[in-house]
């Protein structure tokens, strides 16, 4: 498996501030220097949830190991079924600062935003429109090998 | 042998433990686990056997394509009720762990009642949930070992079905768990599944069959009975130190003796009846007597 797939629950379910934090809290659960950054754009995050360009095109995440984590979010009634359907990933991609992330924008607020994200290098921000491009070098993370034998252990 | 004492410092529960579902979730190698496994009493070899499958199993896994040898990590314990299958299921997972070592091991204990549900279409999105989202991702992030307690529940026999139930929805739910188990075997060769079940026969027969074991956990034979008994009292003996008199070799061969039919469950829980059979003890288990135990005891047979 090489993408992880999550949907979060948006408006009116949660404000898109709120959405955005249950975004972090998917990426970075516990206190961590990505955490941090994550929430340092907070308010331009959460234009784009709220001008529901996170609806239309996923935002990417790509770590530095391991699977590329792709977050949609939900709006209106489908929003109720949505939280429910809602599931922690198996890791925090975002945990520590070796990640990138893609956020999707109309081409109206483009620039305007990514002006507003300039200082935050790990940031890039794509036309809502453009596809999704998988990168030939992103590591398989299936699971395989590389057990070592304790045999020491096994007898007692 | 590991302290008897429980140390909820290792205890780590994971994220996940939130989804309806889900149980229990943490990291191996865990403390708990490891008494536990210290803990259970089998018939010779039987433990051992079991950690020797599950490593031959992860082995061959990663080496002899699905084709040839179409292991599913998939352990089957049964057995009546009390004789320790859950306990043997987290103890093993815990063994495996400290056996095979070099990644991070993720324990995951399903919750198979939170994944029915009374609404058409409801169980089969739970568990093709639970199989292609939570496990699989589990999966690729590392090896990961999977405790499916009273497994029929999901697995049901579709053979034994009643009509006046809702006969679709369980069909398509059993579907999706064994299109899931088959997924999860083909494409992460570092899965163990071990499945328990208090009744074989409602099992549904498509799980059984791709059961890389199936092993019945019987109950306890005198010497087991003895082991068990004596685990149970040095624990209690570590609280309470008056409980060492029913150590005495001669009162563990005779509470063996007496407790035929008994199995492990019943066997702790006479020993904490015994605490309060003593005349005059006030339920102090400092106070406890031999013959006490044999009350306890006989009454318990007496109950089955």
């Amino acid at each position: 498996m090489s993408v992880m797939v999550r949907s979060i629950a948006s408006v009116p379910v949660r404000t898109s501030t709120e959405t955005w934090r249950a975004i972090v809290d998917l990426l970075a659960r516990a206190a961590s220097p990505g955490r941090d950054r994550l929430l340092a754009v907070t308010n331009v995050a959460a234009i784009l949830i709220a001008e529901e360009y996170t609806q239309q095109a996923p935002i990417v995440v790509t770590p530095a190991a391991g699977a590329r984590v792709r977050v949609r979010t939900v709006h209106g009634t489908d929003a109720v079924d949505a939280q429910t359907d809602e599931i922690p990933l198996a890791v925090s991609p975002c945990a520590g600062t070796a990640w990138t992330m893609s956020l999707p924008c109309g081409i109206d607020d483009i620039e305007e935003i990514r002006a507003s994200l300039s200082t935050h290098s790990w940031i890039t921000v794509r036309d809502v429109t453009d596809g999704i491009t998988a990168d030939p070098s992103e590591p398989s993370t299936k699971s395989a090998g590389s057990l070592v034998i304790n045999y020491e252990e096994m007898g007692r | 042998m590991t302290s008897l004492t429980a140390d909820p410092e290792t205890r780590q529960r994971l994220p996940i433990c939130e989804i309806p579902g889900i149980a229990d979730a943490r990291r191996l190698p865990d403390g708990d686990f490891t008494a536990e496994w210290d803990s259970i009493i089998l018939p010779a070899d039987m433990k051992h056997r079991l950690v020797r499958t599950a490593v031959a199993g992860f082995q061959l896994r990663e080496k002899v394509t699905f084709s040839a040898l179409p292991l599913h990590g998939v352990v089957l314990l049964v057995g009546p009720p009390g004789v320790g299958k859950t306990t043997l299921a987290r103890g093993l997972a815990d063994k495996v762990a400290r056996v095979a070592t070099g990644r991070q091991w993720t324990f995951v204990e399903i919750d198979p009642h939170g994944l029915t549900g009374s609404m058409l279409g409801r169980s089969q999105r739970s568990v093709d949930q639970l199989f292609n989202t939570v496990l699989a991702e589990q999966a690729a992030a590392g090896p990961l070992i999977v405790l499916f307690d009273e497994v029929e529940t999901v697995f049901t026999n579709r053979g034994a079905l009643s009509m006046d139930t809702n006969p679709i929805d369980v069909h398509r739910a059993v579907d999706a768990a064994l299109v899931g188990i088959d997924r999860l075997a083909r494409e992460h060769s570092n899965v163990l599944v071990i499945a328990t079940s208090n009744f074989a026969d409602a099992i549904d027969p498509a799980l059984a069959s791709r059961a890389d074991q199936v092993i019945t956990v019987p109950l306890p034979d005198a010497d087991a009975r003895r082991q068990i008994l004596q685990h149970t009292l040095l624990a209690v003996a570590e609280a309470f130190p008056g409980a060492r008199r029913v150590l005495a070799a001669d009162v563990l061969d005779q509470a063996a003796y007496v407790s035929d039919g008994l199995d492990g469950r019943r066997l702790r829980k006479a020993v904490a009846a015994a605490c309060a059979m003593t005349p005059g003890s006030n339920g102090d288990p400092d106070q406890i007597t031999g013959a006490a135990l044999m009350a306890a005891l006989e009454e318990f047979r007496e109950q089955r």
